[in-house]
């Protein structure tokens, strides 16, 4: 969708461009004269141009979500700065999403914030102890008074060093089974309850931290949803990150356009085995790319199909294979590395560095956002009806799980 | 780079249920399995609705020639339903790929202004009752044959060059493996005179010496086909012919891989059912994870495959309409076709694996879709020349 002519836009109805396009030009026209940053993107949220798919009181047109790219086209083709989601990511992503369907008007609030990168989110849901079983979150959240005291420790949170808030996922009943217990948070991050560390992983830095939480003060109108409601709305945010992977790509966009071009720039390592096995990954990543083109157009028709599920399986294993493959077809080259420093990224790409970093960190993509394994199951158990795994620890109440 | 339209069409529906509906009450699998039992049977009641009844002969023959005009796409639609039952048809040989050389050899024409002879044999294969067979290897994905084309009854000369099309020529030599030429009316001939030069010429099947030998699928027989001198008409010659016939297997192998999402998609379906019914150790198999992951994997492939496939269809059509280029046409094909060359065998293998020992029996259906998975997968070349292709076209 990215490379739509903004001439053209996607199909869909002609009355959703209409109102986008009407949008982008009362806020040109509100934005005329205005030179901060800041200001203009607080225009852009005013004029629902934050997230079109939104309702209007939330930063949004009410639109399909697939035009999202046509809205940043016109925005930009209108001489609108416009913030860089990636500075905001999960607040974009995934705490926005999760905002506007639990959110009470209050909290709907930070909705602005978020789009104006005046709040930046980081995500404590995952810990130690819960992984892909999510809902075995051991950290407690005790009720005091108009608010909660928040303790335990959560992992591979991105960005908590500078986040402003978090969405959490905590424990506030452990009379329950272990799904019924839990409680949505919006907690802020700036108290001396929180400590944050840096989690070092296999490419040398640390992307992600380790965050502890000892007595941290969340208040009662900061809760997002019903008290024991936690699994529900944590499942909102989770199915906002899986959403249509490849979906928005051009061709060779990612991974495999990286390989791609290293393969077309370096004759000197070709050999006909490594073309084939190389071809071979382009018409899977490709594949891929079709098959989310598809799953955007369904989206778009109101006619939304469960294969985005299965695309997040494939990403990551075309992402490992091409990345394994960029290692071997450069000799000596392929094993040069910049610094193992143990450094906090300010930015980084899953396409960046060197094809050391790249082979490294595409291990992750099959953990991150759900396990293949987990997808696998979901696919098997959801979409195809097959029956579910045999399980120990779904009516027992929490503090009595064996763990 | 235009995206294109991957929705499934009300009229792709429409042609998808009536195919299906004919192929439900002709070709069940134990009428399909005959073809094994009965070296004549062809289970003719399939073709007698595909072409007298739902009169889709002419389906990717453009309307101005006599055809339905609708396109590759709606004869993706319905290889989908023979591939779904392995179901022994001639509309892939005749429909599809004679239709497709001759309708590009007319395309050649047409450019020079003639209302020519592939004009005129495009308008036969139209009109339901002649059906064509295209007299190369079925495996070989470019012409390299050995036929030989004559313009001079006492034998070849150099002197021939060039032929005109619409020139009665003679035409000598061996293709060793034919799909379905039994049974077509006429034959396309791809053949090389003696200077060099590619000249594709329309001969009487009952000219040549067509012989049916035994194979691993039978609902497509392959046949050496012997032509011992017979006249053939020319349709087409030259750099036009060359580009005539490979615009043309491309075309096929989009349809081709159409036919294979259709397989994979009814090996999947029959062994999710089966793997929800059969019980072992006092549960159905289908709940054990090594089953459910790999039939988890299984329908990730199936929806990828019946995505691509669409888009190759569609992107053809869309290249023959002027608003996709011809390169990104042949790219979206041989994507497609790459991967369904990958991926059909094997999955029909695994849909074999969770039938355990009903799968290696004639009984279940599953060896029927094994077989013509496995013919798909070399037709027209394997999944490696279709890389080697995709390699040039995306400059790897």
């Amino acid at each position: 969708m990215a490379e739509h002519d903004p001439a053209q836009p996607p199909a869909g109805s002609s009355a959703d461009t209409e109102a986008i396009d009407a949008a982008v030009s009362a806020a040109a026209a509100a934005a005329q004269g205005v030179s901060d940053e800041a200001q203009i993107w607080d225009i852009l949220f005013d004029h629902g141009l934050a997230w079109v798919d939104f309702p209007r009181d939330c930063g949004g047109l009410g639109v399909p979500a697939n035009l999202r790219a046509y809205a940043r086209q016109q925005i930009s083709a209108a001489g609108l700065s416009q913030p860089d989601p990636g500075r905001n990511s999960i607040g974009f992503g995934m705490a926005a999403p999760t905002i506007v369907v639990h959110g009470t008007d209050e909290q709907k609030g930070l909705l602005r914030e978020i789009f104006t990168l005046r709040r930046i989110v980081c995500q404590l849901f995952s810990e130690p102890g819960a992984g892909s079983d999510l809902a075995a979150v051991a950290t407690r959240a005790v009720r005091e008074g108009d608010d909660w005291r928040v303790t335990g420790q959560k992992v591979w949170t991105s960005g908590a060093q500078n986040a402003d808030i978090a969405i959490l996922v905590a424990r506030t009943d452990v009379e329950v089974p272990k799904h019924k217990g839990l409680t949505y948070f919006l907690i802020d991050m700036k108290q001396p309850g929180i400590e944050t560390r840096g989690l070092r992983q296999i490419t040398g830095e640390a992307e992600f931290n380790e965050v502890f939480l000892d007595g941290a003060l969340v208040p009662d109108s900061r809760r997002l949803g019903a008290e024991g409601e936690g699994w529900r709305v944590a499942n909102t945010t989770l199915n906002s990150e899986r959403v249509s992977i490849g979906g928005g790509m051009p061709r060779e966009g990612g991974m495999i356009g990286v390989v791609a071009e290293a393969w077309r720039s370096s004759p000197e390592h070709r050999s006909p085995v490594l073309r084939d096995e190389l071809i071979g990954h382009w018409v899977d990543a490709e594949v891929l790319r079709v098959t989310g083109q598809q799953l955007n157009q369904k989206l778009a028709a109101g006619r939304p199909g469960p294969e985005g599920s299965g695309s997040k399986v494939t990403f990551a294993r075309t992402a490992q294979a091409l990345s394994d493959l960029d290692i071997r077809m450069r000799g000596i080259d392929g094993l040069r590395y910049d610094t193992w420093e143990n450094r906090r990224p300010t930015e980084y790409s899953m396409t960046g560095r060197n094809p050391v970093y790249r082979y490294l960190r595409a291990k992750g993509n099959s953990i991150e956002g759900g396990t293949t394994e987990v997808l696998l199951n979901v696919i098997a158990e959801r979409v195809l009806g097959l029956p579910g795994e045999h399980r120990t620890d779904k009516d027992v109440p929490f503090k009595e799980m064996p763990r | 780079m235009t995206d294109i339209d991957l929705l499934p069409s009300d009229t792709d529906d429409d042609l998808r249920s009536s195919v299906r509906a004919l192929l439900t009450d002709r070709a069940p699998a134990q009428e399909v399995a005959r073809v094994y039992d009965e070296l004549d049977f062809d289970l003719q009641a399939v073709d007698d609705g595909i072409f007298n009844e739902l009169e889709l002969a002419g389906l990717v023959i453009p309307e101005a020639d006599g055809g339905d005009g609708a396109g590759l796409s709606a004869a993706g639609t319905v290889a989908a339903e023979l591939g779904r039952g392995a179901v022994p048809s001639l509309f892939l040989a005749s429909s599809v790929i004679a239709s497709r050389v001759v309708f590009r050899a007319a395309a050649a024409e047409r450019r020079t202004g003639a209302d020519g002879p592939a004009h005129k044999l495009l308008r036969r294969l139209a009109a339901e009752e002649t059906t064509a067979v295209l007299a190369m290897d079925a495996t070989a994905s470019k012409w390299t044959g050995s036929l030989h084309v004559s313009a001079n009854p006492a034998g070849p000369a150099v002197s021939d060059d060039p032929l005109e099309p619409g020139r009665t020529v003679e035409l000598i030599g061996i293709v060793h493996g034919v799909a379905d030429a039994h049974r077509g009316d006429l034959l396309i001939v791809p053949a090389r005179t003696v200077g060099g030069a590619l000249v594709i010429a329309v001969a009487n099947a009952s000219d040549a010496q067509i012989t049916p030998f035994r194979s691993l699928d039978e609902t497509r027989r392959l046949s050496e086909v012997k032509l011992a001198g017979i006249r053939g008409r020319v349709i087409a010659v030259g750099d036009g012919a060359q580009r005539a016939l490979e615009r043309a297997l491309l075309d096929s192998l989009a349809v081709l891989a159409c036919e294979q999402s259709g397989i994979v998609d009814s090996a999947f379906d029959t062994a999710l059912a089966y793997v929800k019914e059969r019980r072992q150790f006092g549960r159905t198999i289908g709940s054990f994870q090594a089953i459910k992951h790999r039939l988890a994997e299984a329908w990730i492939v199936g929806n990828q495959l019946r995505a691509a496939a669409l888009s190759a269809v569609r992107s053809v059509d869309a290249a023959d309409a002027g608003t996709l280029s011809r390169t990104d046409a042949a790219i979206a094909v041989r994507t497609a076709s790459a991967y369904a060359k990958a991926h059909t065998s094997r999955i029909v293998e695994e849909a074999l694996q969770f039938h355990g020992g009903n799968g290696m029996t004639w009984e279940f259906p599953i060896h029927l879709l094994l077989k013509r998975a496995k013919l798909d997968e070399v037709m027209i070349g394997g999944a490696d020349a279709q890389r080697d292709e995709l390699g040039r076209l995306v400059r790897l």
